[in-house]
């Protein structure tokens, strides 16, 4: 019995979880789609053809339809996947890079750093970030630039507190504790054990993360205070169908699927790397 | 309920050839294997063994409160006449609390941190009793003062948090005994205790045995000679020695048996303090015929079939040595 | 009996201490951040007087608004107003920045306690219902939906809200504020940011309360599955899910925004947008404040409603 229990879970272990694969598939078709679609000879994203307004997806020239300057939806969706993917990924990144050292940091430094990071990521997440975005963004002005920066500035907290919060229990674990007495140098300690360990979390939270950076972005842009006004982004897209829900629903539901899509995918594939390096998933409770 | 209890003249309670197992992938997984004992009008049985004995199973499964994966493969459980194993569950709810009163081990975390003690105990008199909310409140305030629960009428308004470890588990023994129930099971009612609460609780189980039927499931032999006068041994789902409490304790003779109680620590010196050999077996080991072979100094050859349990001089022993000459002592 | 009231009104006192001096200092730290963002960024005279005006008028506008001091000088004038509850006036509007703000709040507060009411009255009993026996298939499907909805963006939901109810069918009005028709589409468009993660968390707390001792110990006593679920597992699980909403409290005011944006509600959510949007900034300035108070009055009575209801926390403080 204790045999097959291991062989089952080795078995598990070693296979992909489904929803990542379907989360990653979803991501690379998206991702080749506006490179594809001109080899295709589909319309690019900007022409405008006022004979074709409000055409219903399905139509050969169309796919997905067109809006109310006869643009395709099916070109500007893939190619506002491109704005929403660098805006959503990067502002991650920047999260990241700003979150887990200074999450670290107030791990191994119990006295004033700890005091004062763990003060700011208690201010910054009692504070409404989509406000704060927008108060910032208000300030320095709008633009790809901008949008990545303040949403990465604003939300690194995400990270600091999962780093710290792992760390710190790692650091008090007793091989650690025995390794430190041994004389094993306190960097080296951060690198080959607490690091390697958070990994799971960390590339969990990144997925996570990168979805709620992708609905930021939209929302904002939504709003009209992300992307310029007159770029394909999904948020404009969605922005510009509300004039027009009567006469063309699809205008909404095209940027509003895509969206969707992306953030279940990327859903799925954070559940899929919890699964498959901790053996849990979160979608199950 | 009691009145058919005190009128049955047959035991209260017998189990025949229980089995329980837990499904898996590769066939059932047995954990109770042929269990059987009788128990009589103001018996008190000790079952005792190792954990993984299977000792705590077998009373959850005549409360029918097992996992919910385990199953009941055979055997009988019959309690004043009725059929526990064929009982539905709406059945078996009417029994738990009112027939069968159960007390648990741990005191702290059987009790609902945020509910006061006196919601169970009048919840428990409500379902069984028709009487009105104030004299459930006023049995819960008696049932709290017969386990000698100080100042019972202000602390029936405590949440468990606010009362000691001792007194939450006095709490629970009045929860199990507020209905007055036939058989009263206590599963390691003292490990988590105290050594001197341990006592207390021990004599209020023992009180509590002289108006009714229990069953103690105990590793320790010392508590089992305190308030037992039948004693069962387990042994890796099975029952391997079973009589009275003074013949177990006097004169044990299953190596099993002989060996648990040499593991006792004692004051004296002159029984050294005797560590079984090897490890208890895992639950997911599997073995030909008895189960103690592996750690027996007596094993042989016929021990690769399993030994029934025999009656040998008024008490029962599983042990092809027992029945047969050159038993080592 | 009387300590134990004495001992809530001391706990009480200790929470809204500790969240005050939090607040007092995200207050701090938001003015000025935005302060000093704004000199670093550009000129305010600019802003205030338009691209085209004159040098002369620029002067002028300086010397009015005392932008000619020096740096510090004014990050002081501006705190000794903010302390005198003067933000300036509004750009857009001309009238006093705090007044318009406050003037925007029982709008979002109905908003808020709506949606708020709303996703409990659905999340708990959706939640205990998963979280009682969540290995069964039906509800195995439930989790795979729940799963899919927290992917779904809360304006996404807005808009199909609008589009069925409001064009499609026409039943429900798309924009305003006045009936209670009005209503509807709000408080399920912004509940259904929570929604999916307060049913997951009520289900996991009632699925782990579930395999709890006490609640064996309540079998043990007679007790059925339904009495079990809502009187014993569920007030354990609903703390838990209590602290969730209260945390969850600055991630709703984010809906807000967008929320009262799509439904044209007066509240502080469009004033926002529209003040951004015009670059009305005391009113900006105003809302940051004002917004960060509504957070803390409820993340605050979150607190204290957790301490009164856990009777663990209510003792022993």
């Amino acid at each position: 019995m204790s045999a097959t229990v291991t062989a089952s879970r080795r078995k598990d272990r070693t296979a992909l979880p489904t929803g990542l694969v379907i989360g990653l598939g979803i991501l690379v078709i998206m991702g080749l789609l506006p490179f594809v679609l001109p080899l295709l000879g589909a319309p690019g994203a900007d022409v405008i053809n006022l004979y074709d307004r409000f055409e219903k997806p399905g139509s050969l020239s169309h796919l997905l339809g067109s809006d109310h300057l006869g643009r395709d939806l099916l070109a500007r969706m893939a190619v506002g996947f491109k704005w929403s993917f660098a805006a959503a990924i990067l502002s991650t990144a920047l999260s990241l890079a700003i979150g887990a050292p200074l999450g670290l940091l107030a791990a191994d430094q119990s006295g004033w750093p700890r005091r004062v990071i763990l003060q700011i990521i208690n201010l910054t997440m009692s504070f409404p970030s989509l406000v704060a975005a927008i108060c910032l963004i208000a300030i320095i002005g709008q633009g790809f630039m901008s949008l990545v920066l303040v949403l990465g500035l604003l939300t690194w907290p995400v990270f600091a507190r999962i780093v710290y919060a792992e760390s710190l229990a790692i650091l008090e674990k007793d091989y650690v504790i025995a390794a430190r007495f041994m004389g094993v140098k306190q960097w080296r300690i951060l690198f080959r054990h607490v690091l390697p360990a958070l990994r799971p979390s960390l590339l969990a939270t990144t997925a996570f993360h990168f979805a709620d950076m992708l609905i930021a972005e939209s929302a904002l842009s939504f709003l009209g205070i992300g992307a310029p006004i007159d770029s394909s982004t999904w948020g404009n897209m969605l922005a510009d169908s509300r004039s027009f829900l009567f006469q063309a629903p699809w205008m909404m539901l095209v940027p509003a699927g895509a969206i969707v899509l992306v953030v279940v995918s990327a859903n799925l594939i954070g559940d899929g790397i919890s699964t498959l390096l901790r053996g849990r998933s979160q979608r199950s409770l | 309920m009691n009145n058919t209890a005190m009128t049955n003249t047959g035991p209260i309670l017998a189990l025949q050839n229980l089995s329980v197992a837990f499904p898996t992938k590769d066939g059932d997984r047995a954990v109770l294997d042929n269990i059987s004992f009788t128990l009589h009008e103001g018996d008190v049985l000790g079952l005792v063994g190792e954990s993984g004995s299977g000792k705590s199973l077998s009373v959850l499964s005549l409360m029918k409160l097992l996992p919910p994966n385990a199953r009941i493969k055979s055997g009988k459980i019959n309690f004043l006449g009725q059929d526990l194993v064929h009982a539905t569950e709406n059945d078996m709810r009417r029994i738990r609390g009112r027939d069968i009163g159960m007390i648990f081990q741990d005191p702290f975390s059987s009790l609902n941190p945020v509910r006061r003690i006196g919601d169970l105990l009048t919840e428990s008199v409500l379902r069984h009793q028709k009487v009105s909310k104030a004299v459930a409140r006023d049995i819960a305030i008696k049932a709290l003062a017969d386990v000698a629960l100080p100042a019972p009428a202000e602390r029936i308004d405590n949440y468990p948090h606010q009362l000691s470890g001792g007194q939450r588990q006095r709490v629970v023994i009045a929860l199990a005994g507020i209905n007055n129930p036939s058989l009263l099971i206590a599963d390691e009612p003292t490990t988590a205790l105290d050594p001197t609460v341990r006592m207390q609780v021990l004599a209020l189980i023992k009180k509590a045995a002289t108006k009714r039927s229990v069953i103690l499931v105990t590793h320790d032999f010392g508590a089992a000679a305190q308030i037992c006068n039948r004693i069962a041994v387990m042994y890796y789902g099975r029952v391997v020695e079973t009589g009275t409490a003074e013949q177990i304790l006097t004169a044990p003779v299953h190596p099993y048996t002989k060996a648990l109680m040499a593991a006792v620590p004692r004051f004296s010196t002159e029984h050294a303090f005797a560590p079984i050999p090897g490890d208890p077996p895992k639950p997911t080991e599997r073995f030909d015929g008895c189960s103690y072979r592996p750690r027996c100094p007596a094993a042989a050859d016929d021990c690769r079939s399993i030994p029934p349990l025999t009656d040998v001089g008024g008490h029962s022993i599983a042990c092809w040595r027992a029945t047969q000459p050159g038993l080592p002592s | 009996m009387h300590s134990t009231y004495a001992k809530k009104l001391g706990k009480v006192g200790s929470i809204v201490g500790k969240r005050g001096f939090d607040l007092l200092v995200l207050i701090l730290a938001l003015l000025t951040l935005l302060f000093f963002l704004l000199r670093l960024t550009g000129d305010p005279a600019v802003v205030l007087a338009g691209q085209d005006a004159t040098p002369e008028m620029l002067a002028e506008i300086r010397a009015f608004h005392g932008l000619d001091k020096p740096l510090l000088t004014q990050f002081g004038i501006y705190l000794y107003n903010v302390l005198h509850l003067d933000f300036g006036t509004s750009l857009a509007t001309g009238r006093d920045a705090l007044t318009v703000v406050v003037g925007a709040v029982p709008a979002t507060l109905l908003m808020t306690f709506l949606a708020m009411g709303f996703t409990i009255l659905v999340s708990v009993p959706l939640g205990a219902w998963w979280g009682a026996d969540p290995q069964r298939s039906s509800r195995q499907v439930f989790s795979w939906s729940v799963f899919i909805m927290q992917g779904v963006p809360g304006f996404v939901v807005a808009l199909v809200l609008v589009q069925i109810f409001a064009v499609d069918l026409g039943w429900l009005p798309a924009l305003g504020y006045d009936r209670l028709s009005n209503w509807v589409l709000p408080t399920i468009a912004l509940g259904s940011f929570l929604v999916p993660k307060l049913t997951r968390i009520t289900a996991a707390n009632v699925a782990e309360a579930m395999n709890e001792d006490y609640v064996r110990t309540a079998r043990a006593i007679g007790a059925g599955p339904q009495f079990i679920l809502w009187r014993h597992v569920l007030p354990n699980a609903l703390l838990g899910s209590i602290a969730l909403v209260g945390a969850q409290f600055s991630f709703l005011i984010s809906g807000v925004v967008v929320i009262e944006s799509i439904f044209a509600w007066p509240g502080l959510g469009r004033l926002l947008i529209q003040s951004t949007l015009t670059l009305d900034f005391p009113v900006v300035q105003a809302l940051a404040v004002v917004i960060s108070i509504f957070v803390f009055i409820v993340n605050a009575l979150t607190d204290i409603a957790i301490a009164f209801l856990d009777p663990r926390i209510r003792v022993s403080s």
